[in-house]
This record gives C-alpha cells, structure tokens and sequence, in this order.
C-alpha cells in the first residue's frame, strides 16, 4: 500500500502542471521512495534533537 | 477525499488523532518539518513518532529566507556584529516552538555565536507583520510567504546558500557568504500513515 501510495504521489509532483505552481510559490517538489523516506526521518528526528538539545528548547 | 484540518500545538493534535486511526491506507497526515521536532519539545504526547507512523513521501521542499525590517541591518555579518555587541538586546520570530522557522533560527543563532530572544508567533503571518514593523530584529521566512513582500521590498533578505544543485530559487545567489556553516534552512513538508501497532 505505502509503496503504491508513494509512487502515486511522485507521479504528481512530477507533473509539469504542479512544479510549476510551486515554483511560482518559491517551494519545489522533494520525493524520494518511502524506505529512504524513513530513514531520512528517523535521521532528521536525530539531529532535531540535537538542535533541541543544543539550543535548550522547552515549551511552556 | 475529505481534508480535515487540524491544527493546533505544533501539529501534534492532528498527528495524535492520525496514529488513533486505522492504518488501512485511508487514512493520511500531511506534516512539517516539525513532527520530527515536537518529540523533542512536547511532553506527553499520545502517539510516537517514528513507531506510530510509517513514512509514504515526502512533498515539498520550502526554503527559507532571512528576512529583517529594512533599516535593522545592512547584512548577515552586520547583523552578528550588532548582536554581538549587545547581547540579549535583540530578538527573532518564528512561526510557533519547534516548527521550521524556529529550528532555522536556533540553527544559526548557535551557529553564529549569538545570544537573543526567542519570540514565537501564531504563524508565519503575525511574525511576518512584527518583523515589518521592525518590532522583532529577523526571522526565517518560508520563501512562499516571504517572496511578494521582498519583491515590494518591505523587507530586507538575505537567502541562506543551502542551494542544492537541482534547487532553482527565482531569487538571487546570495553575495554574502556566512563565515559560520551554513545553516539548513529548509523546511519541509511530508507525508504519513498510521503505523499498525504493535500492541493491537
């Protein structure tokens, strides 16, 4: 289901149609096959933390 | 396809009632950056953040601009100079704790040596208004909201370099370069489902 999903949804970033519009809007598509997607998470939770860590963030 | 939106507590709200739903395929969070922040900053969160969902895409890259009332500072290097020179008398807004715009801003602060106050605003709008009438010294701007106003020049910018090759920004190369690393100034947005727990 996730890798249907995934592919689905890189169809349609790569759509002139949308790359276009979110070119105008100062964004650009970024997709990547969802395996690679989560360790890219689990790799940027990591270094959220360290930045957490680093800049002492806390909510009140 | 129904969008419901749910905002609220950094995203935490919407993400809290994704990972309670069934992980059939039906039902999907669009995230920030910020779900990979808010463990870090939100006690007592119902939902785990790398176990209860499971990553499909992500979307979108949006960079981020450093943006400064006009008359604030002539560049990057005036700004570390001024704030330098008095710390904690200067401060900078982002869109609310934890989201991209505050990690940016945390990023370079730490980056570049420099102490000032944290002010977090409901969203990038209100920080956006504060920053243009010069009540809050800079903040990270998300380019998509920042682009018309820089273009009218209301405000000053100075595009950090986390130019990736295949990124094409309508804005010019920065001309200054940091002396510190650069810092990432990307936020980003994603895509997820819930994950099956284990327990069930």
């Amino acid at each position: 289901v996730i890798d249907r999903l995934q592919a689905e949804v890189a169809k349609i970033m790569v759509s002139p149609e949308l790359k276009e519009r979110l070119e105008k809007l100062g964004a650009e598509p970024f997709t990547m096959p969802s395996a690679q997607f989560n360790k890219f998470i689990v790799d940027e939770t990591a270094k959220a933390q360290q930045v957490v860590k680093a800049a002492s963030i806390k909510v009140d | 396809v129904i969008v419901d939106n749910k905002p609220g507590a950094g995203g935490t709200l919407g993400a809290a009632i994704t990972a309670k739903a069934p992980a059939d395929g039906y039902t999907l969070l669009v995230h920030s950056a910020g779900h990979l922040v808010n463990p870090w900053i939100y006690k007592g969160l119902s939902y785990d953040t790398l176990k209860d969902f499971a990553g499909i895409t992500p979307m979108a890259s949006l960079p981020n601009v450093l943006v400064t009332a006009p008359s604030h500072f002539a560049d990057v290097k005036d700004l570390v100079a001024k704030v330098k020179a008095k710390p904690g008398s200067f401060n900078y807004g982002s869109a609310g704790n934890g989201s991209a715009t505050h990690m940016n801003a945390e990023v370079f602060r730490l980056a570049a040596g420099i102490d000032a106050q944290h002010v977090p605003f409901r969203g990038t709008p209100e920080a956006m208004t504060e920053v243009m009438a010069g009540r809050v010294d800079w903040f990270f701007a998300p380019m998509v909201s920042a682009l018309p106003l820089i273009q009218a020049a209301s405000c000053r910018r100075w595009p950090w370099a986390r130019a990736s090759a295949r990124r094409r920004c309508p804005m010019r190369r920065p001309r200054w370069r940091p002396a510190c690393r650069a810092p990432n100034t990307c936020s980003g947005s994603g895509c997820s489902r819930p994950r099956k727990r284990r327990s069930r």
